[in-house]
């Protein structure tokens, strides 16, 4: 019956690697059992957070009987215009001159991999896609498969746990000329170090000087600092400085939306006319990927946007959320030196976002995943959204325990 | 930087030149969807009469949307829940990948038994079906070629040729008998060169809804077979096009049946309503249990640079009513009706023709199946139908009988008799 065989040479793939983690966690009996792979947030007592305005905005669309028509090829107009206000701010000087384009995408995996197949089909003075090293890791295929080429300037220093500047400065002035670079706009993904607003300056000098085309990754507006503005700060500043920039926003984490799929690809360009060349474009390659965007999603974040008293209460619940992962990094460090450690933990504090680049050695995340079943990625990232009052005091006796 | 003052007239206006003039100036303006710019004019159109018959969407007896009663009573099952919004698996969800994969095949089937096939959720029938084009470019080595049929969806083509692959084509259509080339068809199926991949319209054939019977499609099945042709099923309108979701699938499962170890495309847009909601799975028939969980690690791989994981909302709806006994019910009812009213209508729009005094044959309008119908109308008279009568539809002679209504269809019968007589 089934003699035929098309795919004998399909090879077992390797699997996630943060998946991995999570699968060895649900395996795990242990009762003080830690899962920091995870990448999405948790309260306070570890269980997954949908924000009280995204149910307000879900009874909202509920009551209005909508029909499931399909979307636009660009998605929803109301929340493109919303989404790019949100990263760009209401006073833009770019909305004002209509001068830029925001399709709704799906997440910031889509808006990414929209984004990579644009710079490949029309991008074509360069093929180089220059990351951040390191860099959230599906980086790589987004821009591989979609036939560019991969390249790396130094971001992290293992050293003080912080950020390279000297060397960030040294390998982007030494870029050639219209590459792609992309920047984590903030909390960056996984190492939760960002410059500073003057470094950030710095930068933007020496990208324009080298005339590289800057594609932003803004996963976590809000969800860094807890103020939409300032996590935004980057990207603003750049565009004033006169930089066309491309910019992937995801409201996975800073609505809580992320199985919904909700995110925006903007394209920055010279003139209207041109946005209106660039948006024909991206929906022609759209529409044979996907089409369509899915609604759900986008109705809700669109909704609490747009109704005042949603987002307002939007704001409080972003800013709650950054404020726990906060504490749980100051938490963490008061209990690393009441246990005793005399390492320097000032990076835990210093970065931001979701996750913190412990410093912690593959031997030693080993140690703390077998003796404590305490799970993370084998680079030492911990996702610190699975901390809480509850086990914040476990887990830095099991760091002490593999570092002392 | 430079620095130019332009005076604007209301006051001076300072531009700041860019470092670098533009990175898109060489982006040309691309062609407009043909068509969205059917309904775009349609909208623009005064005319109270005015029918927009371009629209790939099923319209209720009043000419609106339609959102089926077992999706809101689904709907109000998952509120209820207040389940929470965490990620989906890369592949999807798990209940939903399996009911959507017993749907098409039939639950007893021996694939599913035997655990031989892998089905993932996906951004219903287009990221379904570019899913499977990526996965047959970079897995399918021993060819490039994918063979449409004459015409097909005017999507396929761009799917497969950004994924990689070549586009040929089988004849398909018969403009002469407004039906099925059967013989032109076969004729070209069998100098296809072994191990491309064939495209066949599993039922509602999308744009012409004509379907090969099933005798024809016994003879294309070892054709194909005998010609060792990779399958590849296109079916976004099962229990759509006749109103029973086992008859719609029937080719489907015939092949599988006959050894055919195919790739399956499906949708929910139509057959739930779901289409904004983007419901669809694609499939992957293998040759046993390893060869599928092979294959589902590298479409999990291939998946997640495209869009990490596949959106929730329609995929929880769907499940529920294809898990809920009363609601999948109550769903093959609604599926029904809207397949029946689709019949009606062209029964009616036939038996208005010939009340009008058409002395054409327009058998094929009741012949063809599912949501479309060529007419056989040339440009020039859809032009005038457009132009004279405010009837929208493509040039290419489709309408879409899902915008006929029992009030309209005597205007819209009138108004193609005009331009035919």
């Amino acid at each position: 019956m089934s003699a035929n065989s098309w795919w004998t040479e399909v090879q077992m793939g390797p699997p996630d690697p943060i998946l991995g983690v999570t699968e060895a966690f649900k395996r795990d009996t242990n009762s003080k059992k830690m899962n920091l792979g995870v990448g999405a947030y948790r309260d306070d007592n570890g269980k997954p957070y949908v924000l009280s305005c995204v149910r307000k905005a879900e009874a909202l669309i509920a009551s209005k009987m909508l029909d499931k028509e399909y979307l636009p090829i660009g998605g929803l107009g109301d929340f493109n215009k919303a989404c790019a206000e949100l990263a760009l701010g209401p006073d833009s000087e770019v909305l004002k001159s209509k001068r830029s384009i925001t399709v709704q995408t799906i997440s910031g995996t889509g808006s990414l991999r929209i984004g990579a197949n644009f710079l490949s089909r029309f991008h074509t003075v360069a093929r180089d896609v220059y990351l951040p090293k390191p860099s959230w890791g599906n980086h790589t295929p987004i821009f591989r498969d979609a036939g560019m080429q991969l390249k790396a300037y130094r971001y992290y220093d293992p050293a003080t746990c912080g950020f390279d500047f000297t060397g960030a400065l040294d390998d982007v002035s030494k870029i050639p000329e219209h590459s792609v670079i992309m920047l984590h706009a903030c909390a960056h993904n996984p190492t939760g170090v960002d410059p500073r607003p003057e470094q950030w300056k710095e930068l933007s000098a020496v990208i324009k000087k080298r005339k590289l085309l800057v594609f932003f990754d803004m996963a976590y507006q809000g969800f860094a600092s807890g103020d939409i503005d300032r996590d935004a700060w980057a990207v603003r500043y750049f565009l004033e400085q006169g930089h066309s920039v491309l910019l992937s926003q995801s409201f996975a984490k800073n609505m809580g939306l992320y199985g919904e799929r909700v995110g925006g690809f903007t394209v920055v360009c010279a003139d209207a006319e041109e946005a209106k060349r660039v948006e024909s474009q991206l929906k022609i390659l759209i529409r044979p990927i996907y089409s369509n965007p899915p609604m759900n999603g986008a109705r809700i974040a669109s909704t609490i946007l747009s109704t005042p008293e949603l987002r307002s209460t939007w704001l409080e619940e972003v800013k709650g959320m950054a404020d726990r992962i906060i504490k749980m990094r100051e938490m963490l460090v008061t209990n690393l030196k009441k246990e005793g450690s005399t390492h320097n933990w000032q990076h835990v504090i210093d970065q931001i976002g979701m996750f913190c680049f412990t410093g912690l050695k593959p031997e030693q995340v080993e140690r703390l995943t077998k003796e404590f079943s305490v799970y993370m990625t084998k680079d030492g990232r911990i996702s610190v959204a699975g901390v809480t009052s509850g086990n914040v005091g476990y887990l830095a006796h099991a760091i002490h325990q593999v570092t002392k």
